[in-house]
């Protein structure tokens, strides 16, 4: 039964005045999902399947296609109760103890260490940092130049983990952050989830939200094979963006049109990152809000061909793949999904996309003689609920292809 | 898995919150996300994160954050859903013998998920928690990790903007 919710003065709120509303979230509300037969077990095979795999050698291939280039040299050593894994995209090769007084490897490219039960650290390439501080009661970085992009798992009882800079210390008690420290000594910081209490060498300590940065004006922004080195279950739904600078713009207000608009006006002089987030929007809001499926797959276009490397370039592809289905172009979505195939054969999404190019084929080709064989290579990547979808779509081609 | 210092087992959690975090899932997503990835993710993070969950909340407030933060993610990636949306329409016309009741219930939610889907993410998951799972604004705010004043404003305007909407659509239609 819904329980009323109470106001700020404490008497009885109505979900809405309108009583059309209110019958509708009533509905809503009363609407029960139905969980479909065997999902519990299914999850839980695909949970112990993604589990059962070295994570650093996984996770990285199956997030982006930036990972899979990277991911395809990792190296993984050390596994000791005690120690660090380090992967990195080169030949060089780590190991060694968290314990104070440790360097982290001094890599020319960028590396992840599992620091296991605090979290997970992807330094930068050419990072100095120090571990100096190792145990129950606190974990301690120091950073003398480079970047650390980190998860730190919520630290309870313990002690907070702490990271110096040459102009802050920051103490951590569980959030996704990334410090830099340039060759000149300037220092920055990212929070994108959780918050961080920052002290800046001789003044008092402030807090960090989400979404927040310190120094405002710093443009320090990850580039997406350092943020995919991040394992995805450990980034708690925190995306690139969440590391860009805000707008310096005024906020986009109006009509869906104008706030289009504005999107792309920003797209046009702000910094790359700013600018291909805007561009990313702008498409959306076409699409979602002014119902264009036509000019948010031309604006996407256009970011495509501006930002080919850029940190959205795989949303961008798989919105493009949506909006022409959206627009009944099943050719031009197949070349497109052909592309993300191209470019991420292992990738998390592969089933699905293996899945989605069947389904194209067999409309394009009014028969299974194609689409037989991307679902059977969905079946070989399997993640659900696309193997049971792939199952049942060559199921259901069986009997086509033998008339 | 291992057992955890506060006595809790994987398989224990798994089993005894799927009901609970696929629905959750479904309901902080909508049609626009698969339950089933997202149920995924939140048990693959739960079973890397077990062993921090000191019990100072419930599990259930535990895992109703981890929830929210999966979906979040599984919502701003761009996804190929709408062959599968339309596949799930399928499935939901395999079962034509439906009460009028629930007939209504579907309609409604399928028109409430529509206009939540014009919503800002921080006003539409502050309206399905308060509305659709009847949690308090205390309950909310610890959730969404904000203050209750702030979700009051968003509720506020979240409502103001869902009636306003419905009251559009309906008028078009």
């Amino acid at each position: 039964m819904k329980r009323p919710l109470r106001s700020e003065d404490g008497s009885r709120s109505t979900a809405s005045s309108d009583d059309h509303a209110k019958v509708i979230i009533e509905q809503a509300a009363r609407f029960e999902t139905t969980i479909p037969d065997g999902a519990q077990d299914r999850v839980l095979r695909s949970i112990r399947r993604r589990r059962g795999v070295p994570a650093s050698s996984t996770w990285p291939i199956l997030f982006s296609g930036a990972a899979v280039a990277a991911a395809l040299l990792l190296v993984l050593v050390l596994r000791s109760p005690n120690g660090f894994r380090v992967a990195t995209t080169g030949v060089d090769e780590s190991r060694g103890e968290l314990r104070a007084g440790k360097r982290l490897p001094l890599l020319s490219e960028r590396s992840f260490v599992d620091l296991h039960a605090a979290g997970q650290v992807v330094s930068g390439a050419k990072t100095r940092a120090l571990i100096e501080r190792f145990d129950d009661t606190e974990v301690r970085f120091r950073l003398e130049e480079g970047s650390l992009l980190l998860h730190v798992a919520p630290r309870g009882e313990l002690g907070p983990l702490i990271i110096e800079t040459p102009q802050f210390i920051a103490r951590v008690v569980g959030t996704v952050l990334r410090v830099v420290v340039h060759a000149d000594g300037r220092s920055s910081i990212v929070v994108a989830h959780g918050a961080v209490e920052v002290e800046p060498r001789g003044q008092p300590a402030f807090v960090v939200n989400a979404g927040s940065r310190w120094p405002a004006d710093t443009m320090d922004v990850p580039d997406p094979a350092e943020v995919a080195l991040l394992q995805p279950a450990d980034r708690e739904g925190v995306t690139l963006g969440d590391f860009s600078p805000p707008s310096v713009h005024a906020p986009c207000d109006g009509d869906a049109a104008s706030r289009v608009r504005c999107q792309l006006t920003i797209a046009q002089d702000a910094e790359p990152a700013r600018a291909e987030n805007a561009l990313y929007e702008a498409g959306w809001m076409a699409w979602r809000d002014l119902r264009d499926a036509k000019r948010a797959l031309a604006i996407w276009r256009q970011q495509r061909e501006r930002f080919p490397n850029g940190t959205l370039r795989s949303e961008v592809q798989t919105s493009i793949i949506d909006v022409l289905i959206a627009l009944r172009m099943p050719r031009e979505a197949e070349i497109e999904v052909d592309r993300y195939l191209i470019a991420n054969p292992e990738g998390l999404r592969a089933a699905e996309m293996h899945f989605v190019l069947g389904t194209l084929q067999r409309e394009i080709d009014g028969d299974c003689r194609r689409a037989d064989a991307e679902f059977a290579l969905a079946l070989e990547h399997p993640a659900e609920p696309w193997e049971a979808r792939a199952r049942e779509a060559r199921t259901a081609c069986h009997p086509a292809r033998g008339q | 898995m291992r057992s955890e210092p506060l006595g809790l087992v994987f398989e224990d959690v798994y089993r005894d919150h799927f009901a609970f975090v696929y629905r959750k899932a479904s309901r902080l997503g909508g049609p626009g996300i698969d339950a089933e990835d997202a149920v995924q993710e939140v048990f693959l993070i739960v079973a890397r994160k077990l062993d921090s969950y000191d019990g100072s909340c419930l599990v259930t407030t535990w895992l109703y954050g981890i929830t929210l933060n999966v979906v979040r993610g599984l919502r701003r990636r761009a996804r190929v859903r709408w062959l599968f949306l339309r596949d799930q329409a399928a499935i939901v016309n395999e079962f034509p013998i439906e009460s009028i009741d629930q007939a209504e219930l579907r309609q409604a939610h399928r028109i409430a998920y529509e206009i939540l889907e014009k919503l800002s993410p921080k006003k539409r998951e502050v309206f399905i928690l308060a509305e659709f799972e009847s949690l308090s604004c205390e309950e909310i705010a610890q959730i969404v990790d904000t203050k209750v004043e702030t979700v009051w404003s968003r509720l506020h305007y979240a409502r103001a903007e869902f009636s306003r909407r419905l009251l559009k659509q309906k008028v078009q239609s």
